[in-house]
Parts: structure tokens; C-alpha cells; sequence
């Protein structure tokens, strides 16, 4: 018995297009599943010339059928199994097994899913709009702030005729942004989870259960939106920190 | 009335940053918004495709064997399910494939050739493994020739390729392999072997979703097919009864054997259904490109909105002077919403490059074609729309201001003005 095991996506059953289904239940050793002659129900790539019906055909043929997966220790045995895997296909060939010239690759994990595109282009798409969003209220909090603390010019020359320095005046308005920062990542908290609730209305269901709101994802994002606000509020600081007090009392 | 201009664009450059803010908001929100509502239509348009068969209609049923048959065995068990499915009252017909149209879980792909030593086939499709009943189960049309017929089925498994004899195929597909005149009679290969073609019919889908070049070119070929671990089994209801097989389907299996796995929830379930479930991705790609996208606009909505309150009230006086030596509301309306239209068209202008570099870096990852300019120009009106609405709605507010309140002495300095004199001390 074993604790679950669902790695996702399950790299395994990618050329089955099965990364995000629910975790297998049983698991038997290979041979046994050949002596019972179990039916496969995975892809089963067969050359046009093929007339096998049965169980037996298939295993005596040249279909592919099987996924094989090696765990080698370092650098120097996947570069020896890669021309081991070479010159077998190679020989294979020589001996005639095979009609087209030897055509052996050897991925690790990543590059495996990659090559099956497993991630979604959805998944990216989303990611490319996230970004965009990010950027257009990013320019967008710095026009707002701009025009909030430029308003607020008077009260700045009074202060910093009272003795404020500049270093006042940024302090007192980083804070500032960054608690509206804070409130709007507050905000967003719930908008968040209830998006994340009804994410299976847009998505595959397979694709939705891999989303789940979590005490890092939230903290994550709280963090974002202050630090977002707080570089939006750079540019406008800096220019209501250039206000010169004595014009402002002058005018006032 | 005339629209003072020169004041206008005098007031502009002394904004610089303001205005190159909601400028560049604009321009970034026309490049994604442009490219969004391209994604959008192309994926509506994709998801709305007909299949081409009877979908209110069908029912498909997932059966796996549970027993280790043999071949002879699980031909003749999938028969009998077939034969006693046909029996039903509420059932117009049935057949067993190991795939359906649009939804199927699995797909080949064959290259179709119009001579024996192609190098490279005329076109890929997609097949079906049917027999005589197959036709009248999809509720396809025949627009040439004719059905199989039942001595020219011949039993298979789904990885056996046919051996030559008739086939039936697409109109579209039809139309790809022979351009001029009738396909009817003539011989196709697939994988070097002849076939016949003995009749045409109406455009059906492949059965593989993501399938956009080849969509409607299938393959009916006459494989009665009995996979070892089982098939699915489409069956056509008579109409209106579908929820009712739906329903009784897996009963009236598990009556002739239960020595099969229907599975309880997907086990039986309506096309609609598998069709709505395999368009689940494109659809929530739409429902969330959508809600960006009007996020987006509101969002800029709300910027010009700000920053058209704060250059309001830094000019009330400016406002009360015009308007007491006699501007009409209506000028004051007009002088707010060009100077909205200028930076906005500013905006258009650099966000119709952006797009386009959007659009061009998305093609790179992603499978996108090149955006027609078309929805470059839907997105600048919307987005005109909405920064003229936002406008207007503070704009509004400054006309309806009285000469007297506006000229009134105000606490209110402005301090772009303290800026431009400091530089010039």
C-alpha cells in the first residue's frame, strides 16, 4: 500500500493526452501485465501495413505501445545511454529490422513536456493577460497618484516650510502608497477566492482542481500590490517633492 | 460654437506627464484589447462550428470489457449489444466506433494520397470504423452514391488499416482530393492500399477537437469494429427520447452482461454534453479574455476619470472666467471632451504599432494568425467611446458650474503652474 502518488502533470500519460486526470489506483509490475494479457488503453502507433487483431499480434509487433522510463544518475551515463540507444537503432537497421535510418532521442522531464506540450495554451495565454493587466494598472496608479499628490501641493510647501526635508516628504508618501497598495490587495483577497471557486465554470475541471487559493499564493499577491504600488508611486513623489514652499505660501 | 484648439494643445504640453500617462494606458490597453477580442471571435467562431451530425439526438455509451476476450469473442459480444440496442423502442439506430466526432477521446490520423508512390498524401483525415447503420446514427446526408452495404463491413480492430474496398467520404474532403469534377468511383490510397470511393456525404466533423485544418475531412470506413477492451457505442433516440436513454442505457446493457464497466457518472452521456466538455478550454479562454478585457477599459475609464477631476478643479477659475465672459455650457462640454480626444488618438495612434507587436510576439508561442486591422479599429472606437464617456462625465460637472462659484477665490493653487515658473526662474 502506498500513500497517494499523482504527480502533475503525470508526465506519463502525456502521449495519451491524460496529464491531469486523477491518480492511478493500482499499479502492477509489467510482466504480470503482459501474462495476464491485460488490454492496453493507451495510443498505440502502428505502420499502415499492420493487420494484427489481437492481444498477441500487437505484442509480437513493431507498433509502439510502451512509454519507457530511465533514471540515470549523472551527465556521463545519459551521454553513454544516449549513443547506447544510437547504435542500437542503428544496428536494428543494418539488420533490417527497420526501413528508415535511426532516429533516437533522449529527453529528461522537462524537455519531455515541453515537446508534448502538456501545459495548455490557455494556461499561457491567461499568464501573457495577467501581465498586461499588471502593466495597464500600474501606468494607471501612476496617473492617479500624480494627480492625488500634485493636489495636494499646498499642504506639502507648508510642511516643508514648517521644517519637513525631502526625505520627510518621501517618507510620508511611500507610506502612503503603500497602504493603498495594501487596501487594494485586501480588497482583492476575496475577489480572488470566489475566482478561483468558480474557475471550473471557465476551465476543464482537471485543469481547475490544480488551482486552489493558499495562505503563500495570497501573501504573494498582498506583497505584489504594495510593491506595485510603491514603484507606481516613485515618479509622483518625486515631482511633489519638488514643489518649492515658498511659492506655495506665496500663492495661498 | 468653435472648439478653441490652440488652448487646448497649449494645456496638453504643459500636462506632459499626465497626459503621456492616460496616452500610454491607452495605447497599452488597445494592444491587448485589440488582440483579445481577435482571440475571442476567432475562438467563438471555432467553438460554433457544426459537427454535421444529429447532435440533439445522440447518445454515447463508454463500455469497457472487464474479461480478457479474445478477438472472435469481443466481436461477437459487442454484436449483441448492438443488435439488442437497435431493439429498443426509443433507439432510431446504433453502432460502435472507437471514437465520435468532436468530443471523441481518441484519434487517428490518416494520410490520404491520390496515387499508390505519394511521397507526401493530398491531405490528412480522420477516419470513422463504421458499418451499414452508421449513416442513419449521425443522421448524416448522403449527397452521392451510396451507403455500405452490410456484406462489404468487415469485422477489425482499430489498429488494423483496411484492406482495399469502398469508403465514403466528406464533401470537403472530396473537394480537396479532387478539385474538378466527381470523386465518386475513383480510388484513394491510404498507407499504399486502394479504396473506392462509393459515396459522398455531408460535411462531419473529424473526430479529434483541436483538429482545425482538417476538420471536416473524415473517413467512413467499413470496419465493424470490437476492440478488445470495449467501445463506444452511439446511439441515435428517437426524438425527444434521449434523456430517456440517458438514463436506461446502462441498465439495459448490464441486462446482457455485467461483466462490463459503464462507468456511473461518464459512462452514458449525451453529445451535447461531451461536445460542451471538449469546448470547456476555449470557452473559458473567451469568458476570460472578456472580463479582462472590460476590466481593462474600465480601468482606463477610470484613470482618464481621475485625471480629468483634477484638471478640472485645477482650472475652475479658468472655467468661471470663460464662462462669465460669456462661453456657453455646451463650449466649456466641447473644450474637455477634444482635449479627451486628442489624448486618446494619442494613444490610438501608438497602441495600433503596439498591437500589431503584440500580435506578432503571440504567433511566436502561441497558434495565432496575423490580426487584420479590422479589430485594431474596433478596439480604438471602443475605446474612444469609453474615454469620451469618462470625460463627459466630469465634464459635465465643470459646465454646469456658475461663473460666480467658479471665479470665486479658491484655496486651490495650481501647482503645475508653480512648476513651470519655478523652471523658468
Amino acid at each position: 500500500m502506498i500513500a497517494q502518488w499523482n504527480p502533475l502533470p503525470r508526465f506519463y500519460a502525456a502521449v495519451d493526452v491524460q496529464s491531469f486526470e486523477r491518480s492511478p489506483q493500482i499499479f502492477l509490475p509489467f510482466q504480470r501485465a503482459l501474462d495476464s494479457k491485460i488490454p492496453t488503453a493507451g495510443s498505440r502507433f502502428c505502420a499502415p501495413t499492420y493487420q494484427g487483431k489481437d492481444w498477441d499480434d500487437l505484442v509480437r509487433s513493431e507498433c509502439s505501445w510502451i512509454s519507457f522510463w530511465i533514471e540515470l544518475p549523472d551527465e556521463v551515463a545519459v551521454k553513454q545511454y544516449r549513443a547506447f540507444l544510437a547504435a542500437y537503432a542503428e544496428e536494428q537497421h543494418a539488420n533490417g529490422r527497420f526501413n528508415w535510418p535511426a532516429y533516437t532521442r533522449l529527453r529528461n522531464l522537462n524537455q519531455w513536456l515541453k515537446y508534448m506540450k502538456v501545459v495548455p495554451s490557455e494556461a499561457r495565454i491567461s499568464f501573457i493577460v495577467a501581465l498586461g493587466l499588471l502593466l495597464v494598472c500600474t501606468v494607471n496608479t501612476i496617473g492617479l497618484l500624480l494627480a492625488r499628490f500634485m493636489r495636494r501641493g499646498p499642504e506639502i510647501g507648508i510642511r516643508r516650510a514648517l521644517g519637513a526635508s525631502r526625505g520627510d516628504i518621501y517618507a510620508q508618501y511611500f507610506v502612503e502608497a503603500g497602504v493603498v497598495g495594501l487596501a487594494g490587495g485586501l480588497l482583492g483577497m476575496p475577489i480572488t477566492v470566489a475566482f478561483i471557486g468558480s474557475l471550473d465554470l471557465m476551465f476543464d475541471a482537471k485543469i481547475a482542481r490544480l488551482v486552489h487559493s493558499n495562505v503563500n499564493i495570497m501573501l504573494l499577491a498582498i506583497m505584489l500590490a504594495v510593491a506595485v504600488a510603491i514603484i507606481a508611486a516613485t515618479y509622483p513623489i518625486w515631482r511633489a517633492s519638488r514643489i518649492q514652499p515658498a511659492w506655495q505660501l506665496k500663492a495661498g | 460654437m468653435s472648439v478653441p484648439l490652440r488652448p487646448i494643445m497649449s494645456a496638453l504640453t504643459r500636462h506632459k506627464a499626465g497626459v503621456l500617462l492616460i496616452a500610454l494606458q491607452v495605447a497599452l490597453t488597445l494592444a491587448i484589447v485589440a488582440n483579445a477580442i481577435f482571440v475571442i471571435s476567432q475562438r467563438i467562431a471555432y467553438i460554433s462550428r457544426p459537427s454535421g451530425v444529429d447532435e440533439s439526438n445522440i447518445v454515447i455509451v463508454d463500455n469497457r470489457w472487464v474479461e480478457t476476450l479474445t478477438f472472435e469473442q469481443a466481436q461477437a459480444k459487442t454484436a449483441a449489444d448492438l443488435a439488442m440496442l437497435r431493439q429498443l423502442p426509443a433507439v432510431a439506430d446504433a453502432y460502435a466506433d472507437y471514437s465520435f466526432p468532436v468530443a471523441g477521446p481518441w484519434a487517428d490520423v490518416w494520410g490520404i494520397s491520390l496515387n499508390v508512390g505519394q511521397k507526401s498524401p493530398t491531405s490528412f483525415s480522420e477516419p470513422y470504423y463504421t458499418d451499414e447503420h452508421a449513416l442513419v446514427t449521425y443522421g448524416i446526408r448522403l449527397l452521392a452514391g451510396r451507403n455500405f452495404r452490410a456484406d462489404e463491413v468487415a469485422s477489425g480492430s482499430q489498429l488494423e488499416q483496411p484492406k482495399s474496398g469502398p469508403i465514403i467520404i466528406t464533401q470537403d474532403l472530396a473537394k480537396k482530393l479532387f478539385p474538378e469534377g466527381s470523386s465518386l468511383g475513383k480510388t484513394i490510397y491510404i498507407g499504399g492500399v486502394g479504396h473506392d470511393i462509393i459515396g459522398i456525404i455531408s460535411d462531419m466533423e473529424v473526430p479529434s477537437v483541436g483538429t482545425r485544418s482538417f476538420a471536416y475531412r473524415s473517413v467512413l470506413s467499413p470496419i465493424r469494429l470490437a476492440d478488445l477492451g470495449g467501445d463506444q457505442y452511439i446511439v441515435r433516440a428517437k426524438p425527444g427520447q434521449a434523456e430517456y436513454l440517458r438514463k436506461n442505457l446502462a441498465a439495459a446493457l448490464y441486462q446482457i452482461s455485467r461483466m462490463r464497466v459503464i462507468d456511473a457518472v461518464g459512462g452514458v452521456q449525451s453529445f451535447q454534453a461531451l461536445r460542451s466538455k471538449a469546448y470547456s478550454r476555449d470557452r473559458g479562454l473567451v469568458v476570460l479574455l472578456s472580463a479582462a478585457s472590460i476590466i481593462l477599459l474600465l480601468a482606463t475609464a477610470g484613470g482618464i476619470i481621475g485625471i480629468t477631476v483634477y484638471w478640472i478643479d485645477e482650472r475652475r477659475q479658468q472655467i468661471g472666467l470663460r464662462r462669465a465672459l460669456g462661453a456657453k455650457r455646451l463650449e466649456i462640454l466641447a473644450h474637455i471632451l477634444t482635449e479627451n480626444f486628442c489624448i486618446v488618438f494619442m494613444g490610438i495612434c501608438v497602441g495600433s504599432l503596439l498591437a500589431f507587436a503584440v500580435n506578432v510576439a503571440l504567433m511566436h508561442y502561441l497558434e495565432m494568425t496575423s490580426l487584420p486591422a479590422s479589430y485594431i479599429a474596433l478596439g480604438s472606437a471602443q475605446l474612444l467611446i469609453v474615454g469620451q464617456c469618462a470625460a463627459l462625465t466630469q465634464a459635465r460637472r465643470a459646465a454646469r458650474m456658475s461663473p460666480m462659484e467658479a471665479t470665486r477665490a479658491s484655496s486651490l493653487v495650481n501647482p503645475y503652474n508653480l512648476i513651470v515658473e519655478e523652471r523658468r526662474g
